[in-house]
């Protein structure tokens, strides 16, 4: 215990001694596990964020086509349905004894890249993300009239608009729009709360306001001047839609969500989907998740990287401390003494850098916080070292035990063979 | 007087190396100041690595206080060392990153023996390092110094307070003059037997220099 002590003091005063080099030692070791500790704290937020896009809902029922496909265009307005579902077919499932809620969804315009979405109120009833949480508006109200469009938090922010604010949308999803309905001018009404999901990127508005700016439509082509009409006219209309892109479903319990699944995609009006969101996005996060795999290799790499870095500086300081260390010999240090002190020395660096790359972890995230929340609506939660920080330290500090062997190996080696002998 | 250390027979070889010492017998008593003098490359530093228990002879026995250092484990040789030897360098005797003080405390962290010899006194280490610096004639401002701040001539007559904390039998010095100047040196050596006259420490002083052989009771060549 005294000698461990006598070491320790002795390892503390050296490493102080050689403060330079040891500093260095320590940043590079400290920027590595911010780096490790900082992907993994991302990467969790980024997964737990992307996981609970949808919360609540059981079904996403479309177009037959590939699982993913239709998460990414219901749930991320990604790329495009390849097929509508028809309004008959729709007010069919709806009508299920199983099911006790659904928000038809209607998509294929945009307004300045941002897509745009026609619904019903009960998307602002059932609809729900995160930890089961419902959407807020943040100012003014639900969509009510033909021409109301609520706005997503992002759209409201990026493009500068506030309540009353008239807008135009265009026909299709390209940013470079072909067509734009300027006959049928939308006004803001609402303002969603951020979310941090896609609905902070979409524009909301009822679909009887979707049928309307494609009513005088002719198939798929836009009306000739003397054929269009205005806005008060296509009021007038019968504006009930006449297919849908999706639509979202809520059951009345779980257990029923694989017979309603089955009976969704067995039904025999056109050939439908039914997906488990959960499970879909569990998919979707495991392609993503490759990449996620690759930062964490590559910041392990770094940490490697920073032990090195460590290892070259003791091995490089031991030649001149040959002499150091028979001094030690002479007052009593055992070979051993002499191990356990380039030992202490390199766990004394980890630590250090262990401890500064924490505080840089958190110094970064404060930092970072804000911007993440703003450009990718990631929302960091700060929370102690978690279990899997505490093994990522650990095992940094074993690594350094480890690779501090090599040097304390070749002090314990001269030690036994120098003798007294000091060379210079 | 009772014997402080007995060599009989010793040989020593570095591997691969042709055989460098071969001593049939040497004995020094206890509280004896013996010049142990020797060309360069004779073997002088070898030989004290082997007094000290650092190295292990191929042959021979060695007997310090009694005690053949052969029949010591490698750590009881370590702690034996620690215990009842002090010892003296050319140069560089002294750690760069400890002051002064916490040079000369260094035996008294390594050995348990030695500090409570020191407590045995009824003062702290650190004042037995302080009251031998002080006889050393250092200047107490130079206490808390790192060692690189101090002459050679100082830093020799730190390492001897070092030598001597904690009252060790034997003191083994090894040219600890060749860096000083005639004049210091003669002082350097005054200081070094009186101080050990004090404390009845056998010396082995092993030098190349014929000149200094005047300072002790005998002088053996090797
Ligand atoms: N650690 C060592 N390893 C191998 N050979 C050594 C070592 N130390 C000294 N020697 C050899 O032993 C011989 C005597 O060295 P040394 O004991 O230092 O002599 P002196 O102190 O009398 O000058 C030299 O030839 C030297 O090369
Ligand atoms: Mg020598």
């Amino acid at each position: 215990m005294q000698k461990l002590s006598t070491l320790l003091y002795l390892a503390w005063k050296s490493v102080l001694n050689r403060r330079l080099a040891a500093l260095l030692t320590v940043l590079s070791i400290a920027c590595s596990v911010t780096l490790l500790l900082g992907v993994e704290r991302i990467s969790q937020t980024a997964r737990s964020s992307f996981i609970s896009t949808v919360a609540g809902t059981d079904l996403i029922v479309g177009a037959r086509s590939g699982q993913i496909q239709l998460l990414l265009y219901s749930v991320f307005r990604l790329g495009d349905a390849t097929n509508n579902i028809d309004w008959q077919s729709y007010q069919k499932i709806a009508k299920h004894p199983e099911i006790t809620w659904t928000i038809p969804i209607s998509l294929g315009d945009s307004h300045r890249g941002y897509r745009v979405m026609g619904t019903t109120q009960d998307y602002f009833e059932h609809f729900r993300y995160g930890s089961e949480q419902h959407l807020q508006l943040a100012q003014g109200q639900r969509f009510s009239g033909l021409f109301d469009v609520v706005l997503g938090a992002e759209v409201a922010q990026k493009l500068g608009y506030g309540l009353g604010q008239q807008i135009v949308i265009a026909h299709g999803s390209s940013t470079v729009n072909t067509f734009v309905h300027d006959d049928k001018p939308f006004q803001v009404v609402g303002i969603l709360q951020r979310t941090g999901t896609p609905v902070d990127r979409t524009l909301h508005m009822s679909l009887q306001g979707i049928e309307a700016i494609h009513v005088d439509w002719q198939n798929g082509a836009p009306p000739r001047a003397e054929d269009s009409l205005s806005s008060t006219q296509v009021s007038q209309m019968d504006l009930t839609p006449k297919t849908i892109t999706a639509f979202l479903v809520g059951l009345k319990s779980k257990l029923g969500i694989f017979s309603v699944q089955r009976e969704v995609n067995n039904y025999r009006g056109e050939p439908l989907l039914a997906i488990l969101p959960g499970v879909a996005l569990q998919q979707l996060w495991q392609l993503i998740g490759i990449a996620d795999l690759a930062l964490r290799v590559i910041s392990s790499f770094v940490v490697l990287v920073g032990l090195l870095g460590m290892l070259t500086v003791i091995l490089t300081s031991l030649n001149e401390r040959r002499r150091e260390m028979a001094i030690l010999r002479s007052v009593g240090a055992s070979p051993w003494h002499i191990f356990g002190l380039l030992q202490l020395e390199a766990l004394l660096l980890a630590l250090f850098g262990c401890v500064l790359g924490v505080i840089f972890l958190y110094v970064l995230l404060w930092l970072a916080a804000p911007l993440l929340a703003q450009h990718l609506g990631l929302w960091l939660v700060f929370t102690g070292l978690s279990h899997y920080d505490w093994i990522v330290l650990m095992g940094i500090a074993l690594a350094a035990l480890l690779i501090g062997i090599l040097p304390a190996w070749r002090a314990y080696h001269h030690a036994l063979s120098d003798g007294l002998t000091i060379r210079l | 007087m009772s014997e402080c250390l007995a060599i009989e027979n010793l040989q020593f070889a570095w591997t691969d190396q042709a055989p460098l010492l071969n001593l049939p017998s040497l004995h020094v008593e206890q509280g004896e100041k013996v010049f142990l003098q020797g060309a360069s490359g004779s073997g002088k530093t070898t030989l004290l690595g082997l007094m000290g228990g650092v190295l292990q002879p191929q042959q021979g026995t060695i007997r310090i206080l009694g005690h053949d250092l052969q029949q010591f484990s490698q750590s009881g040789r370590d702690i034996f060392r620690a215990a009842h030897i002090g010892f003296i360098f050319q140069l560089f005797n002294l750690l760069p990153y400890l002051s002064v003080l916490d040079n000369v405390l260094l035996p008294c962290r390594f050995s348990l023996r030695r500090r409570e010899r020191v407590e045995s006194q009824g003062i702290t280490p650190t004042q037995e390092a302080k009251r031998l610096l002080e006889h050393l004639q250092l200047n107490p401002n130079t206490y808390q110094r790192p060692v690189t701040d101090i002459s050679v001539g100082q830093q020799q007559r730190v390492a001897v307070a070092r030598a001597l904390i904690g009252q060790p039998e034997l003191l083994m010095a090894d040219e600890p003059t060749s860096a000083l100047d005639a004049d210091t040196r003669d002082a350097f050596i005054a200081l070094l037997l009186q101080e050990c006259q004090i404390t009845q420490t056998a010396v082995v002083f092993v030098s190349h220099d014929t000149h200094l052989a005047k300072h002790f009771e005998r002088c053996i060549r090797l």
